[in-house]
């Protein structure tokens, strides 16, 4: 059987909004379970051992971290998140403070993941890694798609072997 | 623990098909292949050797908690390894009762996971290699495990861990069935080939690249580890360490003592595993033996060469030699045993290099040592504000390292800080000067250092992926940096251009040459 033609397109293409409230919720929980009990020891321990103003401050610096974290990061980490399928590559733009740009070859494509967590679930979200020869690492990876998007960005990757149908090594 | 046993198993009778190929109608309606498990005796199978591989991982903790002095073992520590196991045998269930698999359209699916659902697709001529392994546990209960290699990854180590043997015959036939099919044989018997001998390495070279490989920080290290494993056993001894530790004197004389450690260290390293290296070519496979204890043989087809890196440290290159590192995709077992993935051939004289670059890497055009000027066309070299940079990074690390002196030694440490400085700012203008890269049809090249200098030779048509990164301060600057995956290997370009960088990354697109 042929493999289908993927769809020819240099635009780069941003994933799907629900994903900002996907990671707000997932830091919200983060910072409520995790960092607030130690936040909370930190400043019992400041006010008990030094001084209630240092107490103060901590929490003060912790509620602007939190505010940073569940509104501010995610919205930003959506907005530098964006992947471009080519003619012969993947590529993914990423990141905030350190920004990268991968490019990966279709050729080069050992094989493709997707990966749906409980919560991406409720949320009809999904992830997709793809691995090269590199390593056991994923050399790309795109947080944030539709679950049918996912399926057939997989599924599209799997199949993209243009000129050589090689090992891809 | 395990006794594994690896065994290679033939491919099933390749199939004869007269049939006209199907229609794409009939291709339609054919049925889905159907999803198969793993066998339900796996849950016992891959219980015990999983739970040892959880243990084996929290060594440290372990160890923390059963040897060490202070500390008895108590229901809390028996508890936590309870919980260890119990946490092996869940994932173990969990594995057994959602893995499926199946070969469809020419490629492996395999699914598995219960809160975080995976879901993989492998194409057979992806694969490297597939074998068969069989621990105590396996033979006990009939069964194997299939391990699929694809180059420069580990994980499906496990993956399908226990399948029965008609099964796995059956998966593997299929698989060798579809790649049989993209390739081309040649069943031609040939007389015996003859061996060249490349290059040899005699006992003076051997000391030589001991001297140019010095490991001074390891001196440091086992003294410390020494001191802690004293003061945990007899608190004593620290309390007896004498104050001439910050003693002038005493610091020279235990870094000299540190650099005649390293380098007595380093000449036993070498000699161990350099001893009587010979390099051979045969057809086109190169076979590197050496060792002194073990022996050991690396065999690799020069087409498999994915990384070439030429070291020639300071005190190597002033005495003529270099070595050259060679890396492959992976690891593939053969009839002749295993194949490693790559060779360390040493001291090379640097005449010689040049030749045996170019036979490792046929398409080398470009020549590393074609100038003794450093970033010289087509060579590309950093700009001025990578040169600030590092000046910058220089003049931080004589300030720190001036402050821990201060503490220490006092006047006489504020003196070593005020050496130290230049010498820095020297080594970071050497390192600016001599990072260059260059990039043509065939090959990337990459040179950095000056007292510690690689290249690395990579073929283009191996590169795998390229990223190219950049860190708040590097915006700034406009500079960032190229990470090139090869198989099993990660190369740092030197610091560039934003611009540069990106253009780079447009090289990984193109393909291989014509």
């Amino acid at each position: 059987m042929e493999s289908p033609t993927p769809p020819s397109t240099t635009a780069w293409r941003q994933v799907d909004p629900s994903i900002v409230l996907f990671w707000r919720l997932g830091a919200l929980l983060r910072s409520l379970f995790l960092g607030l009990p130690f936040i909370a020891l930190i400043a019992a321990s400041a006010a008990y051992f030094v001084h209630i103003s240092l107490a103060v401050v901590v929490l003060a610096l912790y509620a602007l971290l939190f505010v940073v974290r569940v509104f501010v990061w995610p919205r930003l980490t959506y907005q530098r998140l964006s992947f471009r399928v080519g003619e012969r590559d993947l590529r993914v733009a990423s990141g905030v403070i350190f920004r990268q740009e991968t490019i990966i070859p279709f050729s080069r494509i050992q094989f493709v993941d997707s990966h749906q967590g409980p919560i991406e679930r409720l949320f009809s979200l999904a992830r997709v890694y793809v691995y090269t020869a590199s390593g056991p690492a994923p050399d790309g990876g795109i947080p944030g798609l539709r679950s049918e998007e996912a399926s057939a960005l997989r599924d599209e990757l799997a199949h993209a072997h243009r000129r050589d149908e090689g090992d891809g090594v | 623990m395990e006794s594994e046993s690896q065994t290679q198993v033939e491919p099933a009778a390749e199939l004869q098909s007269t049939a006209e190929p199907p229609s794409p109608q009939q291709e339609a309606t054919r049925p889905e292949p159907p999803w198969r498990r793993l066998h339900p005796a796996s849950i016992l199978v891959n219980l015990l050797p999983h739970a040892w591989r959880q243990l084996r991982g929290y060594w440290p903790l372990l160890i923390a908690l059963f040897v060490g002095s202070e500390v008895t073992v108590g229901r809390l520590d028996l508890d936590l390894v309870l919980f260890l196991f119990l946490f092996a045998a869940s994932q173990t269930l969990i594995h057994q009762l959602t893995l499926r698999f199946r070969v469809k359209d020419g490629k492996l699916e395999v699914q598995d996971g219960l809160l975080y659902r995976r879901s993989r697709i492998l194409g057979a001529e992806r694969i490297q290699s597939a074998s068969l392994l069989r621990n105590p546990f396996h033979r006990l209960a009939g069964l194997v495990e299939v391990r699929i290699e694809t180059a420069g990854d580990l994980r499906t180590e496990g993956l399908l861990s226990a399948l029965s043997v008609e099964r796995a015959n059956e998966l593997l036939g299929e698989l060798e069935e579809i790649r049989r099919q993209g390739r081309s044989r040649d069943e031609e018997e040939d007389a015996p080939p003859t061996e060249e001998i490349l290059h040899e390495v005699g006992l003076l070279e051997i000391l030589g690249h001991g001297l140019s490989s010095m490991r001074a920080g390891v001196f440091g290290f086992l003294v410390l580890v020494a001191m802690e494993i004293a003061r945990q056993t007899d608190p004593t001894l620290a309390a007896g360490l004498p104050e001439q530790a910050f003693n002038p004197a005493f610091v020279v004389g235990f870094v000299f003592s540190a650099f005649a450690v390293g380098w007595l260290l380093a000449l036993g390293g070498a000699l161990l595993s350099l001893f009587r290296f010979r390099l051979t070519l045969q057809e086109d496979l190169v076979r590197a033996e050496q060792g002194l204890l073990t022996r050991r043989r690396v065999e690799l087809g020069l087409g498999r060469v994915h990384v070439l890196r030429i070291d020639e440290p300071f005190v190597r290159r002033r005495m003529g030699y270099g070595s050259i590192f060679l890396q492959t995709a992976g690891i593939a077992v053969g009839p002749e045993g295993v194949r490693a993935a790559d060779a360390n051939i040493p001291m090379i004289p640097r005449a010689r290099l040049r030749e045996l670059c170019a036979l490792f890497l046929p398409g080398l055009s470009l020549d590393p040592w074609a100038s003794t000027r450093p970033g010289a066309p087509p060579f590309s070299r950093a700009p001025i504000r990578v040169l600030l940079l590092g000046l910058l990074g220089a003049s931080l690390q004589s300030f720190a390292a001036g402050l821990v002196a201060l503490w220490l030694l006092g006047p006489w440490g504020l003196l070593i800080a005020c050496l130290l400085w230049p010498l820095l700012l020297l080594g970071a203008w050497l390192d600016w000067s001599w990072q260059t890269w260059a990039v043509d049809h065939h090959v990337l090249i990459s040179r950095r250092g000056f007292w510690s200098r690689q290249t690395w030779i990579l073929p283009r048509e191996k590169v795998q992926s390229m990223v190219r990164i950049q860190d708040p301060f590097l915006r700034v600057l406009g500079l960032g940096r190229v990470v090139v995956r090869m198989a099993s290997a990660r190369v740092v370009l030197p610091i560039m251009r934003w611009s540069d960088a990106g253009e780079l990354l447009d090289c990984a697109e193109r393909e291989r040459p014509d």
